[in-house]
């Protein structure tokens, strides 16, 4: 029983290694804490959260380019990781599906 | 002639000399100083309508100023209107709405006995609940009371339609599966919750009705995202409790990586506390301990291990036993058990569009040496344990059961249809597997992971609104090995009993 046990989860673990091979790389929330945390910061965290907005009024955001009224932030943020944290916003706003589980904000 | 009259005539010959030489002709004119006096008015008119542009644009400016300012007070008077609304507004409603349509076949099922209660293998036959229409609703609630104190709620409701004969009876008295029963028209409270996240601290707290059913990989067949705690395999039931969780991502930066330490209460004797001087039973209890995490370099993943100790597990209940016999005594338990857990998913893998899950449960269980005495009269005629009896001579036997989950579902890359999705799914349960704990996600009636045996579903997922609403044709085979797969007392009779469950529903979100 045991070795059955073990084989089952070494099993599992040498399937998560090779697996992970084909994930892309990109990582939206991580781009969303280091990029736009570096000036929206309250402390080390962010100080504004996907769920402040719908994903509507995000995408009225990036549409209108809302943020160059203020800061030109072209020049930190490439559009191409601008897109990733579009799509991050978008899909963690306050209106979309979030995922739920006990200590989960 | 006075000395006055003599002036004017001196003034008006000087104005005649000047006057006279304009009158000729230019030619009497200094021209310099007429391009200078050009030049000067000019400048002058120049100056002028400047200064009269300068004045207009300032009178617009004042106006303009005005009418902005009379406006912002009237859009900053609405805007505390939205904002004593939005102040008000504490609790986000959200949630499903679900009919479906069940068509069941069965080969080969033992009829029960009328004086033991439990299956007859003597007395088999084939049966059929055809056209099985029910709805489900389900509310989602959430109020974040303050950034770090958050309630959630799920109000159920799953019935079949208008009038039916489905067993209303529910078994346990603690309702842990009235969301999964598809009997009654009211509103049943499936969650009620809160978390608290400790200020400063990784550490939060949750507590109440908890989010303990429908878990991973259940967001596959619903086209959503995870909804529960513990994976299916572990458990999928309603559970009062505690969860003390431990955000390690904080900590040690394994991404969505948590600690979580459980406590429930899974039974009750209220009466001990009160007239009664000797206890009727013990109190079922469970403790787990669980760990979570995304596998490193994959973001799209679940890493998932767990354990659970299950202490003092409930006798035979009473409305489990056939009419005209009664428990003429018990023991205060029927022992205990412990399940671990190992779950492993990973969404859109090799970013082909695939998703895979796989999970393997492996349960000890410690029964108690007396079982619950039925009979009629005061005379015994059965004692129940948990998966044993005195015909069998195996109460207070140890056993061990296992079952493994796995499954894949693929996105079909057509945007023009929504991007439809096919999925397939097998599990297998042992004689001693404990699917007692495991109640089908909400809305199903068929619990095919509390199976002693082999089960099997293929679906596909048509998006209709890609966010809002979709459709899900399904079938489920089941090959039971053992009866008795979703209780666990009495010993199990071997099986050849076969199901088929062929589904379609239409689900919208909201």
């Amino acid at each position: 029983m045991k070795t059955r046990y073990r084989f089952i989860i070494i099993s599992f673990f040498l399937l998560s290694v090779w697996v992970q091979q084909g994930f892309p790389a990109e990582d939206g929330k991580e781009l969303f804490v280091t990029k736009c945390g570096k000036c929206h910061t309250r402390g080390d965290a962010p100080d504004f959260a996907p769920v402040k907005y719908a994903s509507i009024q995000w995408k009225r955001f990036f549409e209108k380019d809302k943020h160059k009224r203020k800061k030109d932030i072209s020049g930190e943020i490439s559009p191409q990781e601008l897109k990733i944290i579009e799509k991050y916003l978008t899909s963690h706003s306050a209106d979309s599906d979030l995922p739920v589980a006990a200590g989960l904000k | 002639m006075t000395k006055k009259s003599v002036m004017r005539l001196f003034f008006m010959s000087v104005m005649f000399f000047c006057v006279s030489p304009v009158i000729a002709g230019n030619i009497l004119v200094d021209k310099k100083l007429f391009e200078k006096m050009y030049q000067r008015q000019t400048l002058l008119e120049k100056k002028i309508e400047k200064l009269e542009k300068e004045k207009r644009a300032e009178s617009r400016k004042k106006s303009t100023s005005e009418i902005s300012q009379e406006e912002l007070e009237e859009i900053a008077e609405r805007l505390d209107m939205v904002e004593t609304k939005s102040i008000l507004d504490k609790v986000k409603i959200s949630g499903s709405m679900r009919t479906r349509y069940d068509n069941f076949n069965y080969d080969t099922i033992a009829a029960i006995n009328p004086l033991t209660g439990t299956p007859d293998l003597a007395n088999q036959y084939d049966g059929e609940s055809n056209e099985i229409w029910s709805n489900r609703l389900r509310l989602d609630l959430r109020s974040d009371v303050t950034s770090n104190i958050i309630f959630h709620g799920r109000l159920s409701y799953f019935k079949l339609w208008g009038d039916h004969n489905f067993n209303t009876e529910d078994a346990f008295d603690g309702s842990y599966n009235a969301a999964s029963a598809p009997v009654s028209g009211d509103l049943h409270v499936e969650r009620a919750y809160v978390d608290y996240f400790i200020p400063e601290t990784p550490l939060s707290v949750t507590f109440g009705r908890l989010p303990t059913t429908g878990g991973p990989p259940t967001e596959y067949k619903d086209n959503t995202t995870r909804k529960s705690t513990w994976p299916m395999l572990m458990t999928s039931t309603e559970a009062d409790g505690i969860i003390f969780n431990l955000d390690l991502d904080q900590w040690v930066h394994l991404k969505k990586s948590m600690l979580r330490v459980a406590y429930n209460k899974n039974l009750q004797d209220y009466l001990k506390a009160m007239a009664e001087k000797e206890s009727r039973s013990d109190d079922t209890r469970s403790v787990a301990g669980t760990f979570e995490m995304a596998v490193p370099g994959i973001n799209n993943s679940l890493f998932w291990l767990s354990y659970i100790r299950v202490y003092d597990l409930r006798t035979v209940p009473e409305k489990l036993i056939p009419a005209g016999l009664t428990i003429i005594d018990k023991p205060k338990n029927s022992g205990d058990f412990d399940h671990s857990t190992f779950h492993l998913q990973f969404d859109n893998m090799f970013n082909t569009g695939i998703d895979w899950f796989g999970s393997y449960s492996h349960n000890e269980i410690q029964a108690s040496k007396r079982g619950t005495r039925i009979g009629v009269g005061g005379i015994p005629f059965v004692e129940l344990g948990l998966y044993s009896d005195n015909f069998n001579d195996n109460l207070g036997q140890y056993m061990t059961g296992d079952a493994v989950y796995t499954g894949f579902r693929y996105t079909i890359p057509v945007r023009a249809i929504n991007y439809p999705k096919i999925g397939f799914e097998y599990n297998r349960g042992s004689k001693y597997f404990m699917g007692g704990i495991l109640i089908s996600e909400g809305g199903e009636i068929t619990n095919k992971l509390g199976v002693h045996g082999d089960a099997f579903e293929a679906y596909y997922i048509q998006p209709i609104n890609q966010k809002h609403m979709f459709m899900r044709t399904g079938a489920i085979y089941i090959k039971h090995e053992y009866y008795n797969p979703n209780l666990f007392f009495g010993t199990q009779p071997e099986s050849d009993m076969t199901e088929w469950n062929i589904y379609s529903l239409i689900d919208v979100r909201f």
